[in-house]
């Protein structure tokens, strides 16, 4: 996999859910770890439709943060939420309302290069760009910057599964990088 | 144009007691013994009504043995009414799950993955440079290939299998 052009994310992975969970909870244990790796963050769409059989919500969130001068690193995350309702539970003797709902959450990557445009300003910078990103460049991108990204994104991705309780994780690669 | 072929897939099935985090577990820490990179492409779990859960995964762990070849697998998994379940090992409570696990593993052999061979006449130079040729070396990571696929499947099933001596417990 090579990246490099900030215009064509790669899908990391994908999680679909059904049960029972405090919403709320896990979109600020989401972006408590974009904080936490010091990720700029911006939610760009927020979609919420009320239906009969509960709300249906679609939300956008890229986050970015720049690697190096020349490469910034970027993380998107796409939540689609059907049948939302709040439902009352009593866990550990406390009342509580959580949301009862079917999830599907996507996680993308990409790596922009040249992110400030310094290389863009006539036809030649532009193929010494590409050149550049196309031969000389291209082992430490994809095997140094590409990589670290993605197991960077697979973080995020077992924190989700650990939030939601999913069967599914193990910690084995999270020393990567 | 690179290309991609498969040349081994194996079934496995199996119902009983099993440690599902553990067997994630072993999965996991097989990847990255052999140096595979990981891709979990899908995971699915649904909690059904009377707690049961129904899980779906899909796993693309891949590894680049040169710059021309690389290994990848697909492994598809489903586990039907897992429940947890309570069992007592040598004295101490554990526990467990119980379920219907399905698995198919497929190995993929992909070369010029970077696809620097893109017109057609390269993709016959490149063709004919890896059946006559280079073949020894493309039989190698072939035989590699299968190999690994084996193992694992192997290192599932002894782990599923030892999980049945568990059961009169």
């Amino acid at each position: 996999m090579v990246m490099g052009n900030g215009t064509d994310p790669v899908m990391l992975a994908r999680i679909r859910w059904k049960g029972t969970t405090d919403f709320d909870g896990l979109l600020r244990t989401m972006h408590g770890w974009f904080t936490g790796q010091e990720y700029d963050f911006l939610e760009t769409r927020f979609k919420h439709k009320t239906k009969p059989q509960g709300s249906e919500m679609e939300i956008n969130w890229k986050a970015w943060r720049d690697a190096t001068p020349f490469l910034r690193n970027w993380i998107y995350v796409y939540f689609h939420i059907w049948d939302y309702k709040d439902v009352e539970v009593i866990k550990d003797g406390k009342k509580r309302t959580l949301g009862k709902f079917r999830m599907l959450i996507d996680f993308r990557i990409d790596i922009e290069a040249d992110y400030e445009g310094r290389w863009l300003n006539s036809a030649f910078k532009r193929w010494l760009l590409t050149s550049y990103l196309k031969h000389i460049y291209k082992q430490q991108l994809d095997n140094i910057w590409t990589d670290k990204l993605w197991y960077k994104g697979h973080q995020l991705h077992q924190e989700t599964k650990q939030y939601l309780g999913m069967s599914a994780h193990s910690d084995v690669y999270d020393d990567m990088w | 144009m690179g290309e991609k072929q498969r040349f081994i897939t194996k079934f496995l099935s199996y119902e009983g007691l099993f440690d599902y985090k553990e067997f994630f577990r072993v999965m996991d820490v097989w990847y990255r013994d052999k140096f595979y990179d990981k891709h979990e492409r899908r995971n699915e779990q649904i909690t059904n009504p009377d707690g049961s859960k129904q899980i779906e995964l899909e796993f693309l762990p891949w590894k680049k043995v040169t710059d021309y070849y690389r290994l990848s697998m697909k492994i598809e998994m489903s586990v039907t009414k897992m429940k947890d379940v309570e069992v007592d090992i040598d004295g101490k409570k554990r526990v467990l799950q119980h379920g219907l696990i399905n698995m198919k593993f497929t190995g993929y052999l992909s070369v010029d993955y970077e696809r620097k061979w893109n017109t057609a006449f390269q993709y016959f130079l490149r063709d004919i440079f890896d059946k006559y040729i280079n073949r020894a070396i493309t039989q190698k990571y072939e035989i590699m290939l299968v190999g690994h696929v084996n193992d694992l499947y192997n290192t599932m099933q002894a782990y599923l299998n030892m999980q049945q001596y568990r059961k009169g417990l």
